[in-house]
């Protein structure tokens, strides 16, 4: 009988192991799913496959079913997907696909943006509208180009600002007590100078070693995104550079006029002294925007592996599970706050069964308004996330819940106070907060606003 | 009875081919250049206990395995119940088969079997009888051979004599009626080896045709109807105990006086 | 002493050859025992499908076969689980992709080291094990034993356990792929932490139908390779102690050769009507 057992469940548990692993594969399949089909175009596959997988806002959706080549020149691919059931909500006829890579060794997939409130959900045959794929190419000249040209510019007004400052030096020499005040400030803007080219020239050294960053970059799927930004930042940097160096030849101006008034009338010191402090003061908060922009810049453009010990995250590529495992807290080096809102405080009561997009109320704003009043003063260094929370009807729908809800919140937030979109996230967590809500009336409806802070400001 | 005699009695009718148990018609066999066995004939009537005598290496064995249809001869035919063994089918071949028990020279017990399970393996495939009818006649069948304690043994427990007397039982389990015994008392002491012999004249009596190679020469002499001396390929000369004892070939004299071991 | 075997079921033994035409006798030897192979697997396809069938001897085979196998293949797919998983670390590690460690190992181990390494251990284990067992009996005259008391001593002897293969293969492919998953998550997770559902997640993100159906079912083919070869030289095992020891090692190395090179047939037929082979 030992013997018939053992047979027994070799075969039986052989059996159903690759029982399982079929129904794995089918289930990354979405095989099992009830699914909807639409279709799109685009002139270039670049990879794209029948079987890839389609992403509905970074969600694993669905997969592609054919792709059929156009019968002209002028025609496009028609590629064929099935999405499932489940995220049907978020797939509206304005949706835009586009193509993207899974990374340096995974394939390509589709992506779908969640589309906008207003427009009807897609149904079943809807030709979604498409983005042309982009070339890796294209896109490493474009960020040279840049680089070289935040170089350049930096090169040129350091030197300026340097040439400046040695002016305020003699020019000012006599008057010591208003002198001591503006050089130190001065020496501030020529070292700023100094350690952006330095950090820009790190980054393009690490660039050409290919010490991994350039393949970190490709890596990512919205680096055109973050390109288009940098340049921007990059764009910024100079053109405070070149305020703070106007505003430098002014305070020179100021100075040596100051000095001058100094020397021949004897009279209106405290005048003087006035307007001088003025102008120190202007001259601050111009470095202080000049280093902020520095700030964004290096996150923005050395996401990956450049400045390591800020720790690394793409929030759209974290996934709910791996947020509550804490990638954001970095190993406990950047704790959250956590400010918790209930949905009736915040949204207008939905229409039973309305499925779409909560509305804040003005209340609720208001309330969001203080929120993040908290966190104001820290804004710029640090992440915010947006956490949905829903406990109602199954856990499909409590994640369509809690993500409108999330995203809903964040869309404000960052319209209102103007928060950098890539340190700005909506994370869906359905029924489960990720720690107690220090809040009474807390029932599981709601959102919270997750504040990580930067540990480099620490 | 000479090997002549035969060669005459085979031209004669054919019903007492029918009534022959075993019958070689010219036989010979060759193993690469080595003839064993050179235009052999000779018949075994049905119920008649035939002893093969010979040295070692004549081919006394390579006969019993062509009656099993085991080799197949070069020449000649080998009739069993009338069947030409050589020629049968897969599937008459197996019929002959099942009214055949064969003692292999060194048993041939199936190792992965208990000795009980040796035993009954043949009524297993051949009988339709119950478990319980199969134990029960698989532990009669050792008993036989005094091995009713070893039932649940593996072969590989059990002494070279043991094995013997495990393979007779195995041999005879389903009262085949023709019974080809290789050497049943090589290794036995003189009181077991005196056992075996009655327990196959004790089939004999039953009706059963016995084919013995045997080294055992008084053993032959209660035994067989009919003793044979292979030698050369050949049968050099076939016939009651007492017509051996006269024979004029100083070897088949010399065989027929000497005590023997197998 | 045991018999030659039966003519009709094997090539009669060359002579013995000059040693001029030692080559050419070779590469004849070759194409007989090749056709030999093929004769008795055909044999044995067919056979297989004709009752009765002895289904009490495969469940005894296959519990030799099959389920004495299991703890070597489990011990030797999670071995090489953890060590796939350190070389796909030091790969990938360069391209900063460190996230497709799972995925990469699992296609790795699914497609083609899981299905081969098991039919070579299998090979290894069982291929002597038939090859020695059959040539014992071979020797020690059981399989004419088992004619004489008409048996088809093939059909009991060789079919059986060659069906015992070919049902066990794919099963101790299974198990070799899922403990080579494992292995490679416990290699996974004492480095980087990952959770087994992410890693999970992550390993069956690449493998696809196209993936884990044909590459396990090929083993089926592995299986009747490994049971034809060593029931073919145990048969065919020379009267002798060193007969068998013989069988033994023949058997070892001609599965484990015949089932590489029937694996780039099979790969290529699977490429052929998968043509996407992954997807
Ligand atoms: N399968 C075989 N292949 C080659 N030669 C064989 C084969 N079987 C038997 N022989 C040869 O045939 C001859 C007769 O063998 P056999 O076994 O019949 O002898 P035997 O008369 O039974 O001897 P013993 O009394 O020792 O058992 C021997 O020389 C043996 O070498
Ligand atoms: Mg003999």
């Amino acid at each position: 009988m030992t013997r018939l057992a053992g047979v027994g469940l070799f075969v039986v548990g052989g059996l159903v192991l690759f029982a399982a692993a079929l129904f794995m594969v089918g289930d990354r399949r979405m095989a099992f799913a009830r699914t909807f089909r639409v279709a799109t175009q685009f002139s270039r596959v670049t990879g794209l496959q029948p079987g890839a997988v389609v992403r509905v806002s970074g969600a694993r959706a669905g997969t592609i079913r054919r792709i059929d080549p156009p019968t002209d020149p002028a025609g496009r691919f028609r590629v064929e997907l099935d999405i499932t059931e489940e995220l049907h909500p978020l797939v509206r006829t304005d949706s835009v696909a586009s193509i993207e890579a899974e990374g340096l060794v995974g394939g390509s997939f589709l992506s779908i943006e969640i589309g906008g409130a207003d427009a009807p959900i897609a149904t079943s045959g809807t030709m979604l509208p498409s983005r042309e794929p982009f070339e890796i190419a294209d896109m490493l000249q474009q960020m040279g180009a840049t680089i070289v040209k935040v170089n350049a510019t930096v090169d040129v007004l350091t030197g300026q600002v340097q040439h400046a400052l040695d002016s305020v030096v003699v020019t000012v020499d006599n008057a010591n007590a208003l002198i001591t005040s503006v050089s130190d400030d001065a020496t501030r803007i020529a070292s700023a100078g100094a350690r952006i080219s330095t950090d820009l020239a790190d980054l393009t050294a690490d660039i050409r070693d290919g010490d991994g960053t350039v393949a970190k970059l490709l890596h990512d799927d919205t680096l055109y995104r973050r390109l288009a930004a940098a340049a921007e930042h990059g764009e910024a940097i100079a053109g405070d550079t070149r305020q703070i160096v106007g505003d430098t030849r002014q305070i020179v101006g100021d100075v040596r006029a100051a000095v001058e008034r100094l020397r021949g009338t004897d009279g209106q010191v405290t005048g003087l002294i006035d307007e001088l402090r003025q102008t120190v003061t202007q001259s601050r908060s111009a470095v202080s925007g000049f280093a902020d922009n520095m700030d964004a810049l290096k996150r923005n453009f050395l996401f990956r592996g450049f400045f390591n010990r800020r720790g690394y995250f793409d929030l759209d590529a974290v996934s709910p599970d791996d947020y509550r495992k804490g990638v954001l807290t970095g190993g406990g080096e950047r704790p959250a706050v956590r400010i918790w809102l209930t949905a009736d405080r915040l949204f207008a009561p939905a229409a039973e069964g309305a499925a779409g997009t909560p509305v804040l109320t003005d209340d609720g704003q208001a309330r969001l308004d203080s929120a993040m009043t908290a966190f104001l003063d820290q804004l710029p260094g640090g992440v915010l996330v947006v956490e949905g929370y829903s406990r109602d009807g199954s856990r499909q729908s409590q994640f369509r819940t809690a993500r409108g809800r999330a995203a809903t919140v964040r869309d404000y937030l960052v319209d209102r106070f103007g928060l950098d979109a890539q340190r700005s996230g909506a994370m869906p967590l359905g029924a489960t907060p990720v720690e107690t809500p220090e809040l009474a009336s807390w029932s599981g409806e709601g959102i919270a606003l997750a504040y990580f802070s930067d540990p480099a400001r620490r | 009875m000479t090997a002549v005699d035969l060669g005459e009695r085979q031209g004669g009718a054919a019903a007492t081919a029918a009534a022959d148990a075993v019958r070689f018609r010219h036989v010979s066999k060759r193993f690469g250049t080595q003839a064993v066995l050179r235009d052999v004939s000779f018949a075994i009537p049905a119920g008649r206990a035939f002893c093969l005598l010979g040295r070692s290496g004549t081919g006394k064995s390579v006969m019993l395995r062509h009656i099993a249809g085991l080799v197949r001869p070069d020449e000649g035919q080998v009739l069993v119940g009338g069947r030409d063994v050589g020629a049968l089918s897969s599937r008459d071949l197996a019929s002959v088969r099942t009214g055949i028990g064969f003692l292999f020279q060194n048993a041939a017990l199936f190792d992965s079997m208990t000795v009980g399970e040796n035993v009954a393996f043949p009524l297993r495939r051949h009988t339709r009888l119950t478990e319980a009818e199969i134990v029960a006649r698989a532990h009669q069948r050792l008993a036989a051979v005094g091995l009713e304690h070893d039932y649940g043994k593996m072969p590989g427990q059990l002494s070279g004599g043991m094995r013997k007397r495990a393979g007779l039982a195995r041999a005879m389990a389903l009262e085949p009626a023709l019974l080809l015994v290789d050497e049943p008392s090589a290794g036995l002491d003189p009181m077991t080896a005196v056992e075996i012999d009655d327990l196959l004249l004790e089939r004999k009596r039953a009706g059963t045709t016995l084919v013995i190679v045997t080294h055992n020469i008084p053993g032959a002499r209660r035994l067989a109807d009919e003793i044979a001396v292979l030698h050369d390929g050949r049968i050099l000369e076939s016939g009651t105990a007492a017509a051996l004892d006269a024979s004029e070939h100083p070897l088949v004299r010399r065989f027929m006086r000497s005590v023997g071991g197998g | 002493m045991a018999d030659r075997p039966m003519p009709e079921l094997l090539p009669t033994p060359a002579a013995p050859v000059p040693p001029a035409d030692r080559i050419g006798a070779g590469v004849l030897n070759t194409f007989a025992l090749i056709g030999g192979l093929a004769l008795w697997g055909g044999r044995a396809l067919v056979e297989a499908l004709r009752p009765p069938y002895d289904v009490d001897e495969i469940v005894r085979h296959l519990y030799d076969i099959g389920w004495r196998s299991t703890p070597l293949l489990a011990t030797s797919g999670f071995a090489i689980g953890v060590v796939l998983s350190m070389h796909t670390r030091a790969s990938l590690e360069r391209f900063g992709a460190e996230a497709m460690i799972p995925a990469g190992l699992a296609v790795a181990v699914v497609r083609e080291t899981g299905p081969l390494t098991a039919a070579l251990l299998a090979a290894g284990r069982v291929g002597a094990g038939i090859g020695a067992e059959l040539g014992a009996m071979r020797v020690t005259e059981q399989i004419d034993a088992l004619e004489a008391s008409a048996v088809d001593a093939f059909k009991y002897l060789a079919v059986t356990r060659i069906v015992a293969c070919m049902i066990a293969m794919p099963i101790l492919t299974t198990v070799m792929n899922v403990s080579a998953v494992i292995g490679g998550f416990v290699a996974e997770h004492a480095i980087s932490g990952m959770s087994w559902d992410l890693y999970l997640e992550r390993a069956f993100s690449l493998i696809g139908f196209s993936d884990l159906l044909p590459s396990t079912l090929k083993t089926i083919a592995f299986g009747f390779i490994i049971g034809v070869t060593g029931s073919y030289l145990g048969f065919a095992a020379q009267r002798g102690t060193e007969g068998v020891g013989q069988a033994a090692t023949r058997s070892v190395v001609l599965a484990s050769v015949l089932v590489i090179i029937s694996n780039v047939v099979l790969v290529r037929l699977i490429f052929f009507f998968y043509p996407q082979g992954g997807a």
